[in-house]
């Protein structure tokens, strides 16, 4: 059939690649945003707390609206919830200013580093693979103990070695013990990655928030639950906290944006001011995916009710000597299929193709905001080649295939038989 | 021709359905897309009021306490105000540097900062609460720091650089959108305007419209100054420098040497040099923050989608037509017409087919604009009022031209993918066409 259709051939293979790589393509951005991937396995149990609103109680128009909340609030009035197994405070400082955490080397330069200012917890709400040494603790945390986690590849690139534990680093001009070294993170986990760890009370600006016992702030929060079925009780007692504290608040009134958010949920509040609903999320990727669908199908769609046309008298000779038009529509169907396959393969590579050569950019594709743009993303083995992908990338070939052959099909196979065969006349 | 043309395309409804049904899908989803590229794009077009090539900003970082390199003896404010005047030498007197500024808190196109206010032509008007939203630029006029001459802002009437004055204490510069919004015109030299507190100001000059964001519309703006820099913790922050090269200088020869011979001396008490970025990296950055960069990425991957699907679609489609007319072009052919009257008739048809099906679509698309809205562009502020002279403004005008953008694309390509077929099928000799009658 293909050597004698090589043109129907050709474009029903492109046109279903075409459909099946941008499908995959989504597919791919949202498997890695969501699912439990490395360090962040405990995906399916985290509640995350990110922007919060500041408002004035007695006049509206006095407010602040801040990218985090603060490690007060991490620290004293969330620790204690009986829901929660462990709470992360992530500060990843900002860009705006310009200004990077840096690393002396022995040669007096200066290189550039991305630091992530954590607490003890954090090592427990995401999974590190400590390839030496030990993360530093909740104790060390609070005694502002000056330690620090860092990559293989910074192990590897500041002391020759990935066995580095115990030497010292002078972080932003400070010496600082380094007391483990985990496996690389990538960039397309911003939350947790990083290339040094260091406690977040060796942060100034995190610590003079603490001060002042505020919520609103620059630290993300990330609260485990014991179990993905405790998150719920664990969001209402993080809601009750909430409450409370702005009842007590005499000044301001403080909005959380609906948050807790689940994790995957989360991936979508980019923009700072605003409170996003499953159905706004959702909405623009119906659309796309909608288009992504229907349109190559019906393209198909006209094809396939050509060939049938064709074929009217064969199907007509095969009904005449009994078989049904379930069979027939089988038939068919497992024909197209093999073409959509065939399709669908090269739409997973082209996929792949596209998500490789747009990876420093492809993940943030539709983020309202983007605090670190550019920077180098790193697509594992694990985040691309796994069964979901495969699987997912089958049922969307299936269905591409029902939705293009199905009604040609069926609508060619109306005719009487006598009708059919009198087309070859 | 047409008459034959229109008896085709309905005898062939079935078949034609299909491609008819793609097309209606491919109007809407097309329409849609193109519509943020088209605004995006029309944005970007609209004059900035400023130049940006050969513009530098010089950023300085600060050492904060906790840092090894941190100074307590340099701590004293007059002299970390002395170390930036001495900054600000060093960089006025670079000889590639034709001149330079300091903005206060970041006011330089594409910045992350935004300040604005409200602004009152009377006293009158404060008591009424009748205001106009603005943005504020405010620059430091200490050591021959002149903002105009380094942004290349233009006096909207003679469309020379505007002139520093003399004494700025109380002087402020509008932008032509906030002149008439306040005034209703732009002879507003010497008039005076008013802040909510009841203080006043007097208009020195009017420059032309400027957008703070490239992918923004012009937002009313006043330019306002600073006598002396302030001593603070954040002054690295606070004060930025804006240089202007020479003409004729070397970008990145400048580059090279600021960072090997300039950059050393940066380093002064706590103050260090954070970045040397050009106005149109700076940009670029925003862009890529804001999402601009994706969108556009994002609308162009799928508008290319749409493209290939809508050819892939009128190439098969022409084809599968053609090789059942081979009859019918062998009779045509042997009846003497050109091949180029057979190409002609296929294209056509083709046209008539995007045409039909592009209008059927228009009043679906209108009322789901009507509903849903169009693409907007940033307002460059929290408090716009739109000019509509700029067609994204108007709803007629924006949606005439991405109807028509859209139209022109559809149309391209649908005659693209069938004139491949056609020519195919309109070289057929006779003879071979009709083999088969």
């Amino acid at each position: 059939m293909m050597k004698q259709h090589k043109l129907f051939t050709s474009i029903y293979v492109v046109g279903t690649g075409l459909s099946i790589a941008l499908i995959m393509t989504l597919f791919i951005i949202f498997y890695v945003k969501f699912t439990p991937i490395y360090p962040e396995y405990n995906r399916d149990r985290i509640l995350v707390i990110k922007s919060v609103k500041r408002v004035a109680k007695k006049n509206s128009f006095n407010w602040s609206l801040n990218h985090g909340t603060t490690y007060y609030m991490v620290n004293e009035l969330l620790k204690d919830l009986p829901h929660l197994e462990a709470c992360a405070a992530v500060f990843s400082g900002t860009s705006w200013a310009d200004d990077g955490d840096m690393i002396t080397l022995p040669d007096q330069r200066n290189l550039l580093v991305k630091a992530k200012y954590v607490n003890g917890d954090f090592w427990r709400v995401f999974t590190f693979q400590f390839l030496e040494g030990v993360p530093f603790t909740v104790e060390e945390t609070e005694a502002k103990e000056q330690l620090a986690v860092i990559s293989q590849s910074l192990s590897q690139k500041l002391f020759a070695t990935t066995s580095s534990v115990g030497e010292k680093v002078l972080f932003n001009g400070q010496a600082f013990r380094v007391c483990g070294v985990v496996k690389d993170v990538s960039n397309a986990t911003p939350e947790s990655a990083a290339e040094i760890w260091v406690p977040i009370t060796n942060n100034v600006g995190v610590m003079e928030s603490y001060t002042r016992d505020d919520v609103s702030g620059e630290v993300h929060a990330f609260l485990l639950a014991p179990t993905s079925a405790d998150k719920k009780k664990l969001r209402e007692e993080v809601l009750d906290v909430i409450n409370k504290y702005n009842q007590q608040n005499q000044v301001y009134e403080h909005e959380f944006f609906g948050q807790p958010d689940e994790y995957w949920f989360c991936t979508f509040r980019t923009g700072m001011d605003k409170t996003v609903t499953v159905w706004g999320v959702l909405k623009q990727y119906i659309y796309m995916l909608l288009a992504f669908l229907i349109i190559p199908a019906l393209n198909l769609s006209g094809m396939i009710s050509s060939r049938m046309e064709d074929r009217l008298s064969e199907l007509g000779v095969r009904k005449a000597y009994g078989a049904n038009n379930g069979q027939l529509i089988i038939q068919v169907l497992w024909e197209n299929l093999l073409l959509t396959g065939l399709g669908g393969v090269l739409g997973l590579l082209f996929s792949y193709l596209i998500v490789f050569t747009a990876s420093n950019w492809i993940l943030t594709l539709f983020d309202d905001f983007i605090w670190t743009p550019g920077e180098r993303v790193d697509l594992t083995f694990e985040m691309l080649f796994n069964p979901m992908i495969f699987i997912a990338s089958l049922l969307f070939c299936v269905l591409l295939n029902l939705v293009s052959s199905l009604i040609p099909t069926v609508w060619a196979l109306r005719n009487p038989i006598i009708q059919s065969i009198h087309t070859k006349r | 021709m047409f008459k034959i043309i229109f008896h085709q395309l309905w005898n062939q409804r079935r078949m034609n359905g299909w491609i008819f049904a793609e097309l209606l899908v491919v109007t809407f989803f097309l329409w849609i897309t193109v519509d943020p590229i088209c605004v995006l794009t029309g944005t970007r077009n609209i004059a900035p009021g400023y130049e940006s090539k050969g513009r530098y900003v010089v950023r300085l970082g600060t050492y904060q306490s906790s840092h090894g390199n941190y100074k307590e003896e340099s701590q004293n404010d007059s002299l970390r105000v002395s170390y930036y005047y001495h900054v600000a030498r060093l960089l006025r007197d670079l000889p590639e540097v034709e001149s330079y500024t300091i903005p206060v808190q970041l006011c330089f196109p594409n910045s992350m900062n935004w300040s604005g206010g409200q602004l009152f032509r009377d006293t009158a008007a404060i008591s009424e609460d009748k205001f106009v939203h603005h943005q504020f630029y405010s620059f430091v006029t200490i050591e021959g720091s002149n903002p105009f001459s380094t942004y290349g802002l233009k006096d909207v009437r003679t469309g020379e650089d505007l002139q520093m004055p003399e004494d700025c204490t109380n002087r402020v510069f509008v932008s032509e959108n906030l002149a008439r919004e306040l005034f209703g015109g732009i002879d507003v030299i010497g008039k005076k305007v008013y802040y909510s507190y009841k203080g006043a100001s007097e208009i020195a000059g009017v420059f032309a419209d400027y957008k703070h964001f490239d992918y923004g519309q012009p937002y009313a703006l006043m330019i306002s100054f600073e006598k002396e820099i302030v001593a603070n913790r954040w002054m690295h922050w606070r004060y930025p420098f804006v240089l202007k090269l020479k003409k004729g200088v070397e970008e990145k020869a400048f580059e090279a040497r600021f960072r090997k011979e300039i950059v050393p001396q940066l380093s002064i008490g706590n103050l260090y040099f954070s970045s040397l970025k050009k106005f149109s990296e700076i940009s670029n950055e925003y862009s890529e923050m804001t999402g601009t960069n994706n969108k556009y990425r994002l609308q162009y991957a799928l508008v290319a989608f749409v493209i290939l699907c809508i050819f892939l679609g009128m190439l098969g489609s022409f084809w599968i037509r053609c090789n059942a007319r081979r009859q019918e072009i062998g009779v045509m052919r042997s009846m003497g017409a050109s091949q180029q009257r057979i190409m002609i008739q296929f294209l056509v048809e083709a046209v008539m087919l995007v045409t039909v099906a592009f209008l059927c679509m228009l009043p679906v698309l209108f009322n789901y604009v009507y509903i849903n809205g169009m693409a907007t562009s940033l307002p460059g502020g929290t408090m716009p009022v739109l000019n509509s002279a700029y067609w994204m403004n108007n709803f007629g005008e924006h949606f005439g031209v991405v109807s028509l953008v859209t139209y022109l694309i559809l149309l391209v390509i649908s005659l693209l993918g069938t004139i491949i077929p056609v020519t195919r099928a309109s070289r057929v000799l006779p003879a071979e066409a009709l083999r088969d009658e």
